[in-house]
């Protein structure tokens, strides 16, 4: 028997497995899940390996070879941990004055964050500044944020979560996302099963994920389909919890990119002014739409994926396509929890999810697809 | 010279469907030991172009 925690679920034609050691999801033909199964149980490789040859009318010689070689990958690693880096900085001097105090209001909680200078602002309030009350002191939850010694910092409730370097901003300001949605929802981090990296968008009833590469729309297409009677549940952080396996909403603002200006500002004249933040010292421009989502206890069943890709003067496609190639695109780009229960409910949850590729250049028939495919009309 | 060495590679259709036979019973083998490693986010993340990059 060989103690590593595995999962198996037959998803189309191929098996879908999951490691526990390294959180790590395999695609494998169910022949070969077979022999990672049977190896697992104490099998031998010269037993396995016959009945493989019957069954492939190859050689033994061959399936010992290919055997050995899957015994070899899966079940003899080196399983040296790779020494983590553990920041030992629980005893920095937590600085005493801060910049920049700023009290966020989602729900009925308030967030105290205080920010030691423009630049640790910089690197999370302009997603946040539409939930800003002003004139307030009493709050539930104290977040602190500084930069000493080129690493950044993060404290909530007294508590050291952890410091990052400056090549790592977007890991803090994922955990600084994931400490902000355990406390709005009263969830420890164990109880979500993944943060996705995607656009969610509602119904009212139903939500669906928007995903694809950086500059395919999923942003733009979030603001016009909001503006189209649906509801934007979340931008860029999508977390969806263990036990009910709903899409949550996260009260994050929309990043709106220069070139979507064009298309966006007849309907968000807003834009023209608001949210264009002068970050002098970062020279860089970026606009912040505000979600049109008043209720961020809202959480809701994800009905699918739809992997979108913008391409100029493309005619409109949406196909369906296949769990494989979503799982493909879907994984790397994805946090999803190292809890053996978790990665089973994903599993489950993600094989029953309608995939979807859609193409566009055309927004209206963007949003009429879109539309039709909420109310299951395609 | 040379149109010898070719028409010492040709081969009869009968052979040349023994070899394919042989080639697709070791295709299914190499199917086997064909797999897709994916790995997830080791933490949470926000989009790398988001604000700042760098301090």
């Amino acid at each position: 028997m060989k103690k590593i925690t595995t999962l198996y679920k037959i998803i189309e034609d191929k098996t879908f497995a999951w490691f526990k050691d390294n959180n790590e999801y395999l695609v494998l033909e169910n022949t070969t899940a077979d022999v990672l199964k049977k190896l697992q149980d104490g099998k031998s490789v010269q037993q396995i390996a016959i009945v493989l040859s019957k069954k492939l009318n190859v050689p033994l010689d061959k399936t010992i070879e290919l055997v050995l070689e899957l015994d070899k990958k899966f079940f003899k690693k080196n399983t040296s941990k790779n020494s983590e880096l553990d920041n030992n900085h629980k005893d920095i001097k937590r600085p005493e004055n801060f910049e920049f105090i700023k009290y966020y209001k989602v729900n009925n909680s308030v967030f105290k964050v205080s920010y030691l200078n423009e630049k640790e602002l910089s690197f999370v309030h302009p997603k946040f500044a539409h939930l800003v009350i002003e004139g307030l002191t009493a709050f539930h939850n104290e977040f602190e944020v500084f930069i000493d010694q080129n690493l950044i910092f993060l404290y909530v409730n007294n508590i050291f979560i952890g410091s990052w370097g400056n090549k790592d901003i977007h890991y803090f300001q994922g955990k600084f996302s994931m400490e902000f949605i355990q406390k709005i929802h009263q969830k420890e981090e164990s109880e979500w099963l993944g943060v996705f990296h995607a656009s969610a968008i509602s119904n009212g009833k139903k939500a669906m994920l928007f995903l694809g590469d950086s500059g395919n729309g999923k942003s733009t297409s979030l603001a016009l389909l909001q503006a189209n009677g649906f509801t934007c549940l979340a931008d860029d952080f999508v977390p969806v919890d263990a036990d009910k396996q709903e899409i949550y909403s996260f009260p994050a603002a929309i990043s709106i990119k220069k070139n979507s200006l064009k298309t966006l500002l007849p309907i968000y004249p807003e834009l023209e002014t608001s949210a264009e933040y002068n970050f002098v010292r970062l020279n860089k421009i970026v606009r912040y739409l505000k979600p049109n989502n008043n209720d961020f206890f809202a959480h809701l069943p994800c009905d699918g994926l739809v992997f979108i890709k913008y391409t100029k003067d493309a005619e409109l496609s949406c196909t369906e396509i296949s769990k494989i190639d979503a799982f493909k695109q879907l994984v790397p780009d994805s946090w999803l929890s190292p809890k053996k229960e978790n990665a089973q409910l994903f599993l489950d949850w993600f094989s029953k999810l309608n995939c979807y590729q859609l193409s566009y250049s055309n927004n209206e028939k963007m949003i009429e697809t879109i539309t039709k495919l909420f109310k299951n009309e395609l | 010279m040379e149109n010898k060495t070719l028409n010492n590679q040709e081969i009869t259709r009968k052979e040349a469907i023994q070899k394919i036979g042989n080639y697709s019973k070791y295709a299914a083998l190499t199917a086997l030991g064909t797999y897709l490693i994916l790995n997830p986010l080791k933490a949470q993340a926000s989009s790398p172009e988001a604000p700042g990059i760098g301090f």
